[in-house]
């Protein structure tokens, strides 16, 4: 029996339409905290829109959201932010032709604590090189040089570094949209790997992705979504994959939740 | 930390001009004996400053992966706005050119109105400026220049410091503000994070409605700023001055590496594009090759241009 001050975030009801088409039905998310919770469901079953909603970037039709018990409008990116959530996109909503220390800065860029900084809003390079490397470093990434422009690091690497943003700017959830779709066997190991100590570093997760075995070895929970409806919640740990398989199918063997 | 040294400061791109510009200064003074005389110089700088000022407002919207049509006639709306102050009301010549530069401004802002809140495309938006604005030269002079510009204010555009004209100096430090503005300050990296991916800035917080507002303001400040330098440069406001500059543009701003697609502009570069350009011009003036064939090559150069930009794209991938 969860005690009402564990839910860290609570959407209660959230409904969608595109247009004619309805993407989410009166769907309810609790988040733990400090719980990985894996969002999972077919492709059209809502995920991304959920996330999309709970991290600013879409407004919903109807529903409440409630964070830390006390009720919230995320009605912005920078709403959402401001709150604590962070989010890592399908595409990683990485700038190509600036570098990593610029993409991890993105928008939240250091500048001098002088004339120069205050006024003209100069940028100190050299710090926000400083406190990648000391970022990268303390979660064991090693890219190498920091100055190259985004394209030319390997998928994995561009994960790395979008995971790393959230670590350093995420201060109450992080929320993972595919993190390892484009990602090889041993990169999305190193992937999972982050995620997991992202829970060591105060943040509680949300993760959607289509590899259930990947959704498996981390989350605590699993919620699935068919057709913009919740279908139900399990325990990682109390479920089998070929249970979760039929829930985001549609052939319901158990309880609805 | 990052390495700078000389390779760094001359990145890839930079440094191919660089070379380029450095092999047409030597080819045209080894063939032609008019190419090194001091007024040939003289000439040819304050022509380079000209070149640099309206390739940099088109080089600012095609930072953000949009381009500005009108660039010369909004150039033609500040020339003769200074003419009309200098000459009908008689004002100072500080008076006339912030007069001029405001008529920059709220021509690029139409622009950045349109394209930024009612999304509409940059090319159709400044297509139809393009006209909109020409139409105004035109009719609100019908035809006629301003010639009774007072001495005074052709200062900048016809003096020199050390035989060097003061306009190239000045082009020089828009240049280096340019350079701190877009490498150093937070707004002009948000420029940048805009244009080269305006989802992923979008997603970042970047409020990228008000950066691509402001950039086509940039573009018609200095685009009025090419009319003012002209005006002082000549010592007269002439209205069908802004046709050719719009060649110009998108000329030095694409040989001096501004990509294509955004998120990508050098100051440096615009510098080496515009000295290639002018070096050009200068040569088929030199050669004696008919002035109507100058937009040939002009065009010929963009063509090249494009496929520079297109094999830098393929590298960079």
């Amino acid at each position: 029996m969860r005690k009402d001050n564990d839910i860290l975030l609570q959407a209660k009801g959230i409904t969608k339409h595109f247009g004619g088409i309805c993407a989410l039905d009166q769907v309810d998310l609790e988040l733990m905290n400090g719980e990985i919770l894996g969002l999972v469901g077919d492709n059209g079953a809502g995920k991304s829109t959920l996330i999309k909603i709970i991290s600013g970037v879409l407004p919903k039709d109807s529903g409440e959201i409630y964070f830390e018990g006390k009720k919230v409008d995320i009605k912005s990116i920078k709403n959402a932010k401001d709150l604590g959530i962070e989010t890592v996109y399908q595409d990683l909503a990485l700038v190509n032709t600036l570098n990593v220390p610029a993409n991890i800065f993105l928008s939240r860029e250091v500048t001098y604590d002088n004339m120069l900084g205050k006024i003209f809003r100069f940028m100190n390079h050299k710090k926000m090189y400083k406190e990648s490397e000391k970022l990268l470093k303390k979660l064991g990434i090693n890219i190498g040089d920091l100055a190259k422009p985004m394209i030319e690091y390997s998928g994995g690497q561009r994960q790395a570094v979008a995971v790393s943003k959230i670590v350093y700017w995420g201060k109450k959830i992080a929320l993972l949209d595919e993190p390892t779709a484009s990602l090889g066997v041993r990169e999305s190991k190193i992937a999972l790997d982050l995620i997991k100590t992202l829970r060591e570093h105060g943040l509680s997760v949300v993760i959607i992705s289509h590899n259930l075995q990947h959704i498996f070895s981390i989350v605590d929970r699993i919620m699935v979504l068919r057709r913009g409806k919740r279908v139900g919640v399990k325990n990682a740990q109390e479920v089998e994959a070929n249970e979760i398989v039929s829930m985001i199918t549609g052939v319901d063997r158990n309880n609805v939740i | 930390m990052r390495k700078i040294n000389a390779k760094s400061l001359l990145k890839k791109g930079d440094f191919g001009l660089f070379i380029v510009a450095s092999i047409l200064f030597l080819v045209l003074s080894f063939f032609s004996k008019s190419f090194l005389t001091s007024y040939n110089i003289f000439t040819v700088l304050r022509v380079l400053s000209l070149y640099i000022a309206i390739g940099l407002s088109q080089a600012f919207p095609i930072a953000i992966g949009n381009v500005n049509l009108s660039v010369g006639a909004i150039g033609g709306l500040a020339t003769i706005t200074t003419g009309f102050f200098l000459q009908d009301l008689g004002t100072p010549g500080w008076l006339a050119v912030t007069m001029a530069l405001t008529v920059g401004v709220i021509s690029g802002a139409l622009i950045g109105v349109l394209v930024a809140k009612a999304g509409m495309n940059s090319f159709v938006v400044t297509l139809s400026t393009l006209f909109i604005y020409t139409g105004l030269v035109l009719g609100l002079t019908k035809g006629f220049s301003f010639t009774d510009i007072p001495r005074s204010f052709t200062f900048m555009g016809k003096e020199s410091f050390l035989n060097i004209p003061l306009l190239f100096y000045f082009i020089v430090f828009v240049l280096i503000i340019c350079y701190l503005f877009f490498n150093h300050t937070t707004f002009g990296r948000r420029i940048l994070a805009t244009g080269g991916d305006i989802e992923a800035a979008k997603l970042a917080g970047i409020n990228t409605k008000m950066i691509v507002f402001s950039v086509h303001c940039m573009s018609g400040f200095m685009a009025a700023l090419t009319g003012i330098l002209y005006v002082s440069r000549i010592g007269t406001a002439q209205p069908a001055v802004g046709s050719e500059w719009l060649i110009v543009s998108f000329a030095v701003a694409i040989i001096g590496g501004t990509a294509l697609k955004g998120g990508y502009i050098s100051p440096l570069g615009i510098l080496l594009g515009g000295i290639i350009m002018v070096l050009i011009n200068n040569g088929l003036i030199l050669l004696k090759v008919s002035i109507y064939f100058q937009e040939t090559f002009f065009g010929l150069l963009i063509l090249l241009a494009i496929s520079i930009d297109r094999i830098r794209e393929i590298h960079r991938t």
